[in-house]
């Protein structure tokens, strides 16, 4: 009796923990279900994909609205649309049009929804895919365009005017192609003439290179001056406390100035 | 001089207190221990450096190593020796200071005949010499001229890439920028330049508009006026130069004039135009010096 | 005594006479204090530099003429490079230990200049500069500067991306200066940027400034072993007229030794765990390029901020121009050591003691108002300048336009120091008022030698 009860209990037990775990994972971030389905069905798809997301600020026929984050998606390119939607920057978090959205969209949705846009709106251009490219030729092709704003590490830095620069590590290479084609809010753009479709393998490989550094047991990977001035200052205070353990004394100063009593005294010594 | 240890204050030792340590057997462990630590330490150092060990290892056999020895160094004094204060006198001065006239000689052995302006012209060339041995400095440079304030830029030299390909005005998109070179003078610092495609139309004065290509296309120098660093940074929106070493920042719409920053300088624009082939080249040196001001 | 160390010392002594000056030297007696001890962890750090730097130079290229790598450094893997960084890339990669004593040898640099700043910072506040230690004072004001001219020679050896944003700086620097200017530059670096940069300062780093800098420190040191060291006030004896410590042999030895090894063990332990001179990111110098955030070496934060700080200005004469970068980049850092050179009589100025008779007795930082109000004071305005190099960095965690981050500076460049400075002067001198009022009237201050 017991064994079975003990049973029941376990299995009751499992049950619980499972449902618990579907839960969680199905009370995450948004998930529109992932099938396959035809090609009217998936233009459907598309067409919900865009009113329940992004109609309310670009207007249901795409003719944007009221702010510069909410512009006309008529014949925008379509390697623009694709990066926003990789970077997480579209739809935005809150209403004003800031902050990283909340929505996580996974390939397929994000391809539909591609896919739709670019049949109603006419998106122009096509998605760039970059090549396996060289980490070493990478590296000077880096240096020659995008150090002077990403910084040599890929970490990013100020523009000035309220202008950040990303950092550049962790990124899909697609995404990385897109936005040095496409030069996003302030970045620049790099046409093929400057910056070749092989040169973005390269940037790519390079990028990962950097990502796979190999890291301290601290965990840190070459420094910026102003972070290992902080370290300096570990230093400086590591050896200051060497010092005190070594003279031995534990207060500051010595507070024992000598009265005259005191000069009278005998003095050690011959004079 | 005797050398015995004895009552000459200069090479005893006039103790006024001695703190004996007692005996400690932890202590003797710690010294022991540390001791053997510090050994092995040397031994993985020495032999993973030898083998061309992670650096992991040998480093931190190195430094625990070096800590070890000091504990043991430090334990051992502490405990083998007693903990002495001595005095030693300074030097005292003189409770009144001697005169001038008073004091002994340095040199006991003076001049016998007095010949002041034979001692002054010796002296005198001998001070020529000595000057004279300093300009070898002369040598350790050339005459700067207008070296220092003439780039390699002249009418019809072509802009090309770092690559050395020369450009076309089509090469740059809208809201682009890219850094050029002369043609033949790659990577020559003074003559550094950044061709922008601005992003907000036409560039207003004091931009020079005949030295502007397709009516957005510019370029300038790329030596900060500041203190010479690459103004590598292109913010397109406001279509601003900015320059990461100090922050200066140059709008490059209105002839790349400083609007923040520690810089009072416009950066020197190229005159630009497009020869017979289509290619983008010069029209002649800047006309205002490139870079920071020179003293 | 081992009776090898014994049989050795017997066989000198009876040809070198070495036991007089033997027994000089270890019955010397010398004052416990942790902030003595600063001097002996920059002498230290300077031994460590000599002997990683032996090694280092073994290995050096100094030269800028390109050579392609063909190391096991994927990142430049057949890749034409300049001499210098490619020689220093090798090291780091393909020699075993190369990274570990790179990294030691950087560390020892920026532990050089920290502790000699700190011991400076002593000297000042403890009025250990006085009569008669103005020469050994000026002596080493003169080895920081030795020290900060090795470091930016040191550090620009390496020829990466930001030693050229630095060198370039330096470059600008020299132009400034007026009528002189181009001239400077063709003299250091013989040429148009980059110029003959590196075996110049190849020549500097390890061969003339080394020997200027060994040079001037055994002066230094012997004139602390001629005039004796100072001391804080020890009850029962008069530091005036004598040193109390502890002798030598043992108790210096074995602290100093202590302290050697401290000093190299933690440098070990640092060079571990923090990348303090890992470049392969930065890249080699390429002419007309540079990284943002990138910065000079923490020791001259303070220039940085200076020139980066301060409002716009070229005012031009004829013939010549006074610039921004000639005021803040040249003569605000001659003026700092200039006011280093001169606080010594300053203070013989401005003090209220006796400034003609020696002194060896060590002060509070708090002893003396005016001391305490410029030092506190000029401390607090290099560190304000220092803290405003980060700029883009604080503008960036705090998510706050970085132009709004200098203006703040701009604002506190002035007001700290002065705010600061006032405060220690006020509290200084009610401090003095108190004690003196707590004092018997017949007592003499301890700055004065009793009669």
């Amino acid at each position: 009796m017991s064994a079975v009860r003990g049973l029941l209990g376990w299995s009751g037990l499992a049950a619980v923990i499972a449902l618990v775990w579907i839960g969680v994972s199905a009370g995450g971030p948004v998930r529109a279900d992932v099938e396959e389905d035809p090609p009217e069905q998936q233009s459907l798809r598309g067409d919900t994909l865009y009113s329940n997301h992004c109609a309310r600020c670009h207007g249901a026929d795409g003719t944007g609205g009221s702010n510069e984050l909410s512009p006309p998606l008529v014949g925008m390119e379509a390697a623009r649309v694709d990066l926003v939607l990789r970077t997480g920057r579209m739809p935005p978090a809150r209403e004003d049009g800031s902050g990283q959205g909340d929505i996580e969209w996974d390939d397929d949705n994000r391809e539909v929804l591609l896919a739709h846009l670019t049949a109603v709106f006419d998106l122009e251009g096509s998605i760039p895919s970059p090549e396996e490219g060289e980490a070493a030729v990478g590296r000077e092709v880096f240096a020659k365009h995008c150090a002077a704003c990403h910084g040599y590490t890929g970490d990013g830095g100020v523009g000035g005017a309220g202008a950040f620069v990303p950092r550049l590590l962790g990124l899909d290479p697609v995404t990385v192609a897109e936005a040095v084609r496409v030069g996003p809010f302030q970045m620049p753009r790099f046409a093929e003439e400057q910056v070749s479709d092989q040169d973005l393998g390269h940037i790519v490989a390079y990028l990962e290179e950097v990502a796979a550094e190999e890291a301290t047991l601290l965990n840190l990977v070459e420094l910026n001056p102003v972070f290992l001035a902080a370290f300096v200052g570990v230093l400086a205070i590591a050896m200051l406390f060497s010092c005190l353990w070594i003279a031995g004394r534990v207060t500051m100063f010595p507070d024992a100035a000598p009265t005259a009593a005191d000069a009278a005294e005998t003095e050690g010594g011959d004079a | 001089m005797t050398d015995e240890q004895g009552k000459d204050p200069h090479k005893g030792l006039d103790v006024i207190g001695t703190h004996v340590p007692p005996p400690s057997e932890v202590n003797d462990t710690i010294v022991m221990g540390a001791s053997i630590l510090a050994g092995i330490c040397a031994i993985v150092f020495a032999v993973g450096l030898t083998l061309g060990g992670p650096m992991i290892v040998y480093g931190s056999a190195l430094a625990v190593g070096l800590l070890a020895l000091a504990v043991a160094v430090r334990r051992y004094f502490a405990a083998a020796y007693p903990d002495i204060e001595g005095v030693e006198p300074r030097e005292i001065p003189d409770a009144e200071p001697t005169r001038q006239e008073d004091a002994e000689p340095v040199a006991e052995v003076e001049p016998v005949h007095r010949r002041t302006v034979v001692q002054r012209m010796l002296i005198g060339a001998a001070a020529l010499f000595g000057l004279s041995l300093a300009t070898p400095v002369a040598s350790l440079g050339p005459a700067p001229g207008d070296t220092l304030r003439r780039t390699e830029w002249e009418e019809g030299r072509r802009l090309v890439t770092p690559d050395g390909e020369p450009l076309r005005p089509d090469d740059v998109a809208v809201g682009g920028i890219s850094t050029v070179w002369p043609e033949d003078a790659v990577e020559v610092e003074s003559s550094a330049v950044i061709l922008v495609r601005l992003s907000t139309g036409a560039p207003r004065p004091p931009t020079n508009l005949d030295w502007v290509v397709d009516d957005d296309l510019v370029a300038y120098s790329k030596v900060c006026t500041h203190a010479g660093c690459p103004v590598g940074l292109f913010r397109e929106r406001d279509d601003a130069l900015f320059c990461p070493c100090h922050q200066s920042t140059f709008d490059a719409a209105r002839g790349a004039v400083p609007t923040f920053g520690p810089t009072a300088r416009a950066l020197p624009q190229l005159p630009m135009g497009v020869d017979d082939d289509g290619f983008l080249v010069a029209l002649g040196d800047f006309t205002e010096q490139v870079g920071p001001t020179f003293g | 005594m081992t009776p090898l160390f014994r049989f050795v010392f017997d066989t000198l002594d009876a040809r070198l006479r070495l036991r007089g000056p033997a027994r000089e030297v270890l019955n010397k007696v010398f004052p416990k204090h942790w902030s003595f001890l600063l001097g002996e962890v920059a002498l230290f750090s300077f031994v460590i530099l000599v002997l990683t730097g032996i090694f280092l130079a073994m290995f050096y290229r100094p030269s800028d003429d390109p050579i392609v790598y063909t190391g096991s450094a994927e990142l430049f893997r057949g890749r034409t490079l300049p001499g210098a960084y490619a020689s220093i890339v090798e090291l780091s990669h393909d020699v075993t230990g190369g990274l570990l004593f790179r990294r030691i040898h950087r560390g020892a640099a920026y532990l050089f200049v920290a502790s000699a700043l700190a011991h400076l910072l002593r000297i000042l506040l403890t009025g250990a500069f006085r009569r008669p230690r103005e020469v050994n004072t000026h002596i080493g004001t003169t080895l920081l500067i030795l020290v900060i001219a090795l470091a930016y020679t040191g550090q620009n050896l390496v020829f990466d991306l930001l030693a050229g944003s630095s060198l370039r700086i330096g470059y600008a620097t020299l132009g400034s200066v007026p009528l002189i200017g181009e001239s400077l530059i063709m003299a250091v670096f013989g040429g148009a940027y980059p110029g003959q940069v590196v075996p110049r300062f190849f020549a500097l780093h390890v061969l003339i400034l080394p020997a200027m800098l060994a040079g001037l420190l055994t002066l230094h040191l012997v004139l602390v072993a001629r005039q004796r060291h100072t001391q804080f006030p020890v009850k029962g004896v008069d530091a005036q007229r004598y040193v109390v410590g502890a002798p030598l042999w043992p108790s210096q030895f074995a602290a100093s030794t202590t302290l050697a090894l401290v000093v190299g063990g933690v440098l070990a332990a640092f060079a571990v765990l923090v990348p303090w001179s890992d470049f392969d990111l930065h890249g080699p110098l390429v002419v007309g390029h540079a990284s943002n955030a990138g910065h000079a070496e923490w020791w001259l934060f303070y220039v940085q901020g200076a020139i980066t700080l301060f409002p716009a200005f070229d005012w031009f004469f004829p013939g010549f121009a006074v610039t921004h970068m000639f005021v803040f980049g040249t003569v605000l850092p001659l003026g700092l050591f200039g006011l280093l050179y001169a606080y010594p009589f300053i203070e013989r100025r401005l003090a209220d003691y006796d400034a003609d008779i020696d002194n060896h007795l060590c002060s509070r930082p708090l002893d003396v108002p005016v001391r305490a109000g410029l030092v506190f004071a000029m401390t607090t305005f290099v560190t304000v300048l220092t803290v405003a190099t980060t700029n883009d960095v604080l503008a960036r965690g705090l998510r706050v336009p970085v132009e709004a981050v200098m203006w703040t500076f701009r604002v506190g460049v002035v007001a700290l120091p002065l705010l600061v400075g006032w405060a220690a002067y006020a509290r200084a001198r009610a401090q003095v008022r108190r004690r003196q009022a707590a004092k018997p009237a017949t007592v003499e201050p301890s700055t004065k030698v009793p009669a």
